[in-house]
């Protein structure tokens, strides 16, 4: 097992996180143990995230005891290899606004005490504005006002300096256009607020994705 | 009013909270970690209710005037209630900090969990409430059959009335013929409108029907949109009916049952009859066959289904419907994928056999 990045781990070109709730999948992933460790299999092809690393995402600011804001949770696949890495010193406050999605999400947060369900829009960050300040804003919501709703609550949620990471899906900003082009679009507005550090290209695990990694001014 | 005997008194996770003016705490009480106590102590504060951590920070309270968002009404006190005050925001704010000095935490790993106990409590609350939705939809599907008829009428009586200005117009779908209508100045605007057999009209005239056709279109469009609604909302109520036969079926099938609760108590054979009421009360009374679907034989499963063997496919439909309608009902958990590999297993059987 080597440590690529803090609490990330990797092993015959396969990436693992250390399991916060041994003994359980939580998407049908592969445990391993070594040394008394048990570790979850990170599969790229499922988590956006995990594609970005495998795709040579430079910087990784996520780390034990970082706290995170993550729109657009879904059932939890993600989510947990955060909730892996962050540790119980760490929080991850998940809005999500599906109640199917929730349902899912829910049992997972019965199980991790780092995972703090919210059951809101995106879109109306007052209806969550009891959260702290936050040191990563992590977005996965696919919709055309995207960037709008992750600057709202980059504003009243990401502390000074912190950091951003956004899954784009170039479809659903403009059906016709490909992760780069979508890229180019959205970069001078974001630029205005942050400094980008990295944009990847998700493919071959996740068509039509982008990935970028940036950090409030 | 003096700085000394005037308080912010207010109340978060962590306990009840008296600030002074520059924000320091002047006193607090913490509440029990416990979750479901929490929450019951925070929802009796916002009633106006002294809950007894409200009681102790009062105790030797040196103060006379009280600021508060909460309705309270305290002997000795002058009670000015404001809905947000700054020291309720700094409490928010400060939430972590504030609940690891005054002791209700001993470190971060326990306010995490207290939070994410409280947030799963909440969460779960709002699951529930949600599930009452089944009247609201049995409502939206009758609205949406209610609006196809009515657009099919008036789409009829669009066709008759502008087919004696411009009876050439051979448009199928009476949403695009009630859009075109409306866009439409006049029929001059076609590019083979010189042979038409239809009479001259005045412009107002033209007019008139223009404003009619555009009524109609917005009708179409308010389908869309409640469809639309339809969808999402039932995705939520029934996630398994919905994915087994789509939201507006598995609308009509709660609608028709009363309630999401009535159709889960409901024998496979009763829910493969709703909808066909008539023709089983015909039946019974002595006058026709006995009807094999309601609602369902709309569905592609018994379209697709050969005629001898429909009644045979609608009770193997039926009864993964009413385990579906079980599975929303008591678990609310998400079967519908296993449900619709099985169902159609059987129905490719049934097909076949």
């Amino acid at each position: 097992m080597d440590e690529i990045f803090e609490n990330v781990f990797e092993l015959k070109g396969d990436l693992y996180t250390v399991n916060l709730d041994p003994g359980e999948k939580v998407y049908g992933e592969e445990l391993i143990k070594r040394d008394g460790v048990e570790y979850r299999r990170w599969d790229p092809n499922r988590s956006k995230l995990s594609a970005a690393l495998r795709r040579g995402l430079d910087k990784f600011p996520l780390k034990e005891g970082t706290k995170v804001l993550y729109l657009g949770a879904a059932q939890g696949t993600t989510p947990s290899h955060v909730s892996d890495i962050i540790g119980r010193k760490g929080i991850v406050y998940l809005v999500e606004f599906s109640e199917r999605a929730m349902r899912d999400l829910l049992e997972l947060c019965e199980r991790r005490g780092n995972m703090v369900p919210i059951l809101a829009d995106a879109r109306k960050p007052e209806e969550y504005n009891w959260v702290e300040k936050v040191d990563l804003l992590y977005q996965d919501v696919a919709q055309p006002d995207q960037i709008k709703i992750l600057r709202r609550n980059a504003k009243k949620f990401l502390r000074e300096d912190g950091w951003i990471m956004i899954a784009v899906k170039a479809r659903a900003i403009d059906v016709s256009k490909e992760p780069k082009e979508i890229y180019e679009e959205i970069k001078p507005g974001l630029e205005k607020d942050f400094d980008i550090f990295d944009f990847l290209e998700l493919d071959p695990y996740e068509g039509d994705h982008g990935f970028i990694l940036a950090r409030k001014r | 009013m003096s700085n000394e005997n005037f308080v912010f008194l207010t109340a978060e996770v962590p306990g009840v909270f008296a600030f002074d003016r520059g924000k320091n705490v002047v006193k607090s009480s913490i509440f029990p970690r416990d979750a479901e106590e929490i929450q019951g102590k925070l929802d009796d504060l916002k009633k106006g209710k002294v809950v007894e951590e409200l009681e102790a920070v009062l105790g030797d309270l040196d103060a006379e005037n009280i600021i508060t968002e909460f309705p309270l009404e305290i002997e000795g006190f002058n009670v000015e209630v404001k809905d947000e005050t700054s020291a309720r925001k700094h409490l928010r704010e400060n939430l972590r900090e504030l609940s690891k000095e005054s002791g209700f935490v001993d470190n971060d790993e326990q306010f995490n969990e207290i939070i994410r106990d409280l947030q799963v409590l909440k969460t779960r609350d709002g699951i529930k409430s949600s599930v009452k939705k089944d009247k609201v939809m049995a409502q939206a599907v009758s609205a949406l059959q209610d609006l196809r008829r009515v657009s099919n009428e008036l789409s009829e009586r669009l066709r008759e009335w502008y087919g004696l200005y411009y009876p050439e117009l051979k448009i199928e779908e009476n949403e695009s013929y009630a859009e075109l209508v409306a866009d439409l100045e006049s029929r001059r605007e076609f590019e083979d409108f010189e042979g038409s057999m239809g009479i001259d009209l005045d412009k107002v005239d033209i007019e008139a029907m223009r404003s009619f056709a555009r009524q109609v279109s917005g009708i179409y469009k308010q389908i869309d949109e409640l469809k639309g609604y339809l969808e999402e909302v039932m995705e939520d109520v029934t996630p398994n009916l919905t994915f087994l036969i789509g939201s507006e079926m598995a609308a009509q099938l709660v609608s028709l049952a009363g309630s999401l609760k009535k159709l889960a108590r409901m024998p496979s054979s009763k829910i493969q009859l709703l909808g066909a009421e008539k023709a089983l009360f015909r039946h019974l009374k002595g006058g026709g066959k006995p009807p094999k679907h309601g609602v369902i034989f709309n569905h592609p499963y018994i379209q697709q289904t050969p005629e001898g063997k429909r009644g045979k496919a609608a009770r193997a439909i039926a009864s993964k419907l009413m385990m579906a309608a079980r599975t929303d009902h008591y678990t609310g958990k998400f079967k519908g994928k296993e449900y619709k590999e099985e169902l159609e297993e059987e129905l490719e059987e049934i097909r076949n056999g």
